[in-house]
């Protein structure tokens, strides 16, 4: 007789977002069901209760209230914007229950009730803005979807271009949901002012609609690419191949590290897989079931404060490496890296951490001379 | 201002509630209705619903906030600004500092904390509304202090007086003719410029200046105005 454990796991399948969200939605019940084998042994089973919030941020804290209500979940994992995040994070806190939220965001937020396992700014602008500086020059357009993240991932990009006397060509914010044609008077405004390089904060599915505009507009990456934090193997699968190659993004995983990876573990995930395009977003939904399993084992409890007990402070060997819950903050120590998009719709990593990156989310040891 | 006084003068103020419609809004609504305020609400903020209220509570959205146009911010920035902040974040924060806020409340707001915001905002607003007509009237004050230093100056300069009998001077004058010190000097200061103007290189400051200084020849002197 297994004791069931349920969870809420929340990712949009429709709208705006849901192009990365249903790859968080795939490595979240995968990582589930793997746990299941894990945790059989100890006569416990994850039982994970799904809801598609359609890239509504009201939705997202409904959801939670009705899957804290009605199926009695200690521990939800999801979200995506940090607009469905604030949405979720006061029903979580009023009960005293526990968010896994996988997605890189502009930091300046702690909540003991979440665990953070996606890139705050200082494990990605930093590295990225440094490489793009060394590689093509400090002139840099921004454009971005228009909400907090890309404005708060702006103001640090503008603070470090500005640091290091480059100039900013340009800034732009667009509708989650922006077309080409929206795209082209921008990219005729990025030929006319040649910057060194793009950094894109477009986010969801205008990301797609962005890289193909720059391709029509025949700029050329090799002189002038495009700088992101979010464009990821989902993003690329979601374009047409010729707008994919010789851009740049930051993140802590790329899906060719487990590709290529020697240890038989992740080889046979890939195979498992398919062709789901793995990404950073995905990975960090997969550890942090990793990492929840492992709290339930050593809590031998379900209760949010024994498992926050546990869980800072706790590593686990995923697959980017091995990461840890840093005890103080809730986010995750994890690696810096930098992928070169190609058009096979991966990325090859042309520079990464010697080691895991200390979480910073109020980026208060941020120095530009620290680079 | 004691704080009891603050409280009691809510009632006649008007609220302009900038919020989006929703469960948050509502219960800041009914907050100010038990509280006795009026209020209206409006989302996005609009110049033609703000104009009357004294303050509006204004949810920090960020990208709607950031779209507000030069004239209502700063109709905005005069009013007294209670923000709703969602995220704590620099844009945010920055926006809010920018707006003038004089107190915060935080997102999901509870009806425990309304009053407070409002009241610590209307005193804040108060005190640096004070603060400023102190600074206008000081500022004032400086200018008057200068011109009649230079009036002093000149009457000192043409007739080698002391400082103390240029000022007497003055000050008499001002009593005869019941107007201000200020003004004297003022006058003062608009003839020696028609002096200058009108004499050129003979101005009498130029020939006064080059004379050995001499004493007591008030009269003359005033006899300029």
């Amino acid at each position: 007789m297994k004791t069931s454990i349920p969870v809420g796991v929340i990712f949009s399948q429709t709208g705006a977002t849901s192009v990365i969200e249903k790859t968080q939605l795939h490595a979240t019940l995968l990582a589930i069901e793997e746990a299941n084998n894990l945790l059989a042994t100890n006569g416990l089973e994850i039982k994970p209760f799904y809801m598609d919030p359609q890239s509504d941020p009201f939705l997202f804290s409904s959801m939670a209230e009705k899957l804290i209500a009605e199926q009695n979940v200690t521990v939800i994992f999801g979200c995506y914007t940090s607009i469905s995040r604030k949405s979720v994070l006061p029903v979580i806190e009023k009960h005293n229950k526990l968010l896994f939220y996988p997605t890189l965001y502009e930091g300046f937020e702690f909540s003991p009730n979440v665990i953070y396992t996606g890139a705050c700014p200082n494990q990605n602008i930093i590295i990225l803005a440094e490489f793009m500086f060394s590689k093509f020059g400090k002139n840099c357009y921004l454009v971005g979807s228009d909400y907090v993240y890309p404005y708060e991932s702006n103001r640090i990009m503008k603070d470090m271009v500005n640091g290091f006397g480059g100039k900013i060509m340009g800034e732009h914010y667009l509708s989650l949901e922006a077309s080409h044609t929206e795209f082209r008077p921008i990219m005729d405004d990025i030929a006319a002012s040649q910057p060194d390089f793009i950094f894109s904060t477009v986010v969801g599915s205008s990301t797609a609609a962005f890289y193909e505009s720059y391709a029509q507009a025949g700029l050329q990456p090799q002189t002038l690419p495009i700088a992101s934090l979010t464009t990821s193997e989902a993003e690329l699968a979601s374009m047409l191949p010729f707008a994919r190659a010789d851009h740049f993004t930051a993140a802590p995983f790329f899906a060719s590290i487990l590709k290529h990876s020697p240890i038989p573990t992740w080889q046979q995930l890939v195979t498992q897989i398919g062709d789901v395009p793995i990404n950073q977003c995905w990975e960090s939904a997969y550890f942090q079931v990793m990492l929840f399993t492992k709290a339930l084992i050593e809590a031998q409890d379900i209760d949010t404060d024994s498992l926050l007990k546990v869980l800072r402070g706790m590593e686990v060997e995923a697959p980017q490496g091995r990461v840890r819950v840093d005890p103080d903050n809730n986010h995750c120590w994890v690696y810096s890296r930098i992928g070169k998009s190609r058009a096979d719709g991966d990325f090859e990593i042309v520079k990464e951490s010697k080691r895991t990156v200390r979480p910073d989310p109020y980026l208060m040891s941020y120095a530009i001379s620290a680079l | 201002m004691e704080q009891r006084d603050v409280v009691a003068g809510l009632h006649q103020m008007q609220v302009g509630l900038c919020h989006p419609i929703g469960a948050e809004c509502r219960l800041i609504s009914q907050q100010l209705e038990r509280l006795g305020m009026t209020y209206k609400q409006v989302w996005p903020p609009v110049m033609a619903d703000l104009l009357s209220v004294d303050l509006v509570v204004l949810a920090m959205v960020p990208e709607a906030i950031i779209k507000i146009d030069k004239a209502l911010f700063q109709t905005l920035k005069n009013k007294i600004i209670v923000s709703v902040l969602q995220f704590e974040s620099p844009t945010v924060l920055d926006l809010a500092c920018k707006l003038n806020s004089s107190s915060l409340l935080f997102s999901p707001v509870k009806p425990f904390g309304v009053l407070s915001a409002i009241v610590l905002a209307v005193n804040q607003h108060k005190v640096r509304e004070d603060l400023l007509k102190r600074i206008n009237k000081l500022e004032g004050r400086v200018e008057s202090v200068r011109i009649i230093e230079q009036a002093k100056r000149f009457l000192m300069d043409t007739s080698s007086i002391t400082d103390t009998e240029a000022f007497r001077i003055i000050r008499n004058r001002s009593m005869d003719k019941r107007c201000s010190i200020e003004d004297i000097a003022h006058s003062i200061l608009t003839a020696k410029d028609a002096l200058e103007s009108a004499l050129g290189e003979n101005s009498p400051i130029n020939t006064f200046a080059k004379r050995e200084p001499k004493s007591k020849v008030t009269g003359s002197v005033v006899r300029i105005k």
